[in-house]
């Protein structure tokens, strides 16, 4: 290009940006630094510096780029970038236009995760179907995690709240830095050969994903995977997802809602059992008073003359049951019985009054009402009972058969 | 304890049942009581499993092969 030769602005910028733009290189790399400045735009387009020891870049990340971003980035945080460097013409910037971001040092950790993630996937460890259901009141609940951390004070504080007297087996392990997996592992099946929890929290506080790294490996999985027991996991914040995560029977966002999860309100419970004694004798007392309404219109109809005993032992039985009911215990219950089975009776006896209503007869000697002819004898005595009264017969003679 | 896992779930559905059928009414005398003393013995049940935990913390030391009680 000759030193005379006259170039706008813009053609300038234009020529910088195709030289950058035919470079191999700058085409498409990753670039390694820390965060700065970095603002959100309202079209949803990130912009920020990358720097290190001696240097800075403008970089942009455009919203559609943006979108697909695993976690948020924030300042000072360590990257690796994806993406392509380039002069923004307009201003003559020069700028890296970045396509994705990896956390730094988290990139392969990141990986393996993955793969063991679809590789347990494919064994069908993750189904849904294998799933057991959270008990709704536990015998006790099962605690695995750090003795010494603030996740084991937490489940303790929140069970306590919720459940005052739960029983609780804690058993501590090691949740991270060497041998910590294998360690956890150990104390889900000690919880398991225990026996006595019937649900099991396994989990740790927050923290970065190496601090969270035994919760991703296969040996705590499988241990979650084969538990006898059902297990809920509760592995750092809400935005931590782990393999002990995917075979666990439940998730929990954090090791506090894992308690809630597990235990119940023992107040709500009682309530429950309550309510239900309450509405049992409501209802049994309602039925009763039915009963009793029903008794008192058959008598007000006078339908029943000769019958006044069976008539008071009914009534006599349903006060004997609405007495009962007021009281609880379980003696009461044999004299409900009692009472109940007198009831029975009284209205076995009421049933026959209702035939002589419409104008019937019983008939009956001395082994009492008879239902067939061969229950009579020539000569002896019979008695006629009608709705208005009753009468002494002798018996003369006896045709069998048909209705003549 | 409980006798098994799950009993209590069991039985307060067993308890709503009744307590459902009794509301409804139109039973005969002595199913009516029958199921009453049913649910007054089950409630009964679920009352003890609720208040028959100790509020025991029970540690299980690995190490030491032993329990703790705190």
């Amino acid at each position: 290009m000759r030193a005379d030769y006259v170039l706008s602005v813009t053609q300038l910028n234009d020529y910088v940006a195709s030289l950058l733009g035919n470079d191999a290189l700058l085409a498409g790399l990753s670039l390694r630094g820390e965060i700065s400045g970095l603002k959100r735009h309202t079209s949803g387009h990130l912009y920020f510096s990358m720097k290190d020891e001696n240097a800075l870049v403008r970089c942009v990340m455009f919203r559609q780029n943006a979108l697909s971003l695993q976690r948020e980035i924030r300042d000072g945080m360590q990257i690796v970038a994806r993406g392509y460097a380039s002069l923004f013409t307009r201003d003559g910037q020069f700028q890296f236009y970045v396509r994705s971001v990896e956390d730094e040092g988290e990139g392969e950790l990141y990986r393996r995760f993955m793969q063991l993630k679809a590789r347990l996937e494919a064994t069908g460890m993750f189904d849904p179907a294998h799933k057991r259901e959270i008990p709704r009141l536990p015998r006790s609940v099962g605690v695995v995690t750090s003795a010494t951390g603030a996740a084991v004070q937490d489940i303790v504080n929140i069970i306590r709240r919720r459940y005052p007297a739960m029983d609780i087996i804690l058993c501590p392990a090691q949740v991270q830095g060497e041998g910590a997996a294998k360690d956890i592992a150990a104390a889900i099946r000690a919880i398991e050969d225990d026996g006595r929890a019937d649900v099991l929290i396994v989990g740790r506080g927050g923290g970065s994903l190496e601090d969270l790294w035994a919760f991703n490996e296969e040996v705590v999985a499988k241990a979650i995977y084969r538990c006898g027991i059902p297990v809920v996991s509760a592995v750092g914040h809400e935005t931590d997802f782990t393999i002990a995560d995917f075979a666990a029977d439940l998730r929990a966002p954090t090791p506090s809602a894992a308690a809630e999860l597990c235990v119940p309100e023992y107040e709500a419970l009682s309530a429950d059992v309550a309510e239900f004694q309450h509405k049992l004798a409501l209802y049994a007392r309602r039925s009763l008073e039915t009963e009793r309404t029903k008794l008192d219109a058959y008598r007000a109809h006078g339908a029943f003359s000769a019958p006044g005993y069976a008539m008071k032992s009914l009534c006599d039985a349903l006060d004997a049951l609405e007495k009962g009911l007021e009281r609880e215990s379980a003696d009461i219950l044999v004299e409900n019985r009692r009472a109940l089975d007198a009831a029975d009776a009284a209205l076995a006896a009421l049933a026959p009054q209702r035939t002589l209503e419409r104008g019937f007869a019983l008939i009956k000697t001395e082994g009492g009402t008879i239902g067939s002819i061969s229950g009579l004898e020539v000569g002896k005595r019979a008695k006629i009972v009608m709705r208005d009264g009753e009468a002494d017969v002798t018996v003369e003679n006896i045709k069998a058969g048909g209705s003549q | 304890m409980s006798e098994k896992s799950g009993a209590y779930e069991k039985d307060m559905k067993r308890l709503q049942e009744i307590v459902e059928q009794l509301s409804k009414g139109g039973l005969q005398l002595d199913e009516m009581m029958k199921l009453y003393e049913e649910g007054v013995a089950l409630s009964a049940k679920c009352r003890r499993t609720l208040d028959e935990y100790e509020a025991k913390l029970i540690v299980i030391d690995r190490r030491n092969g032993g329990n703790a009680d705190e």
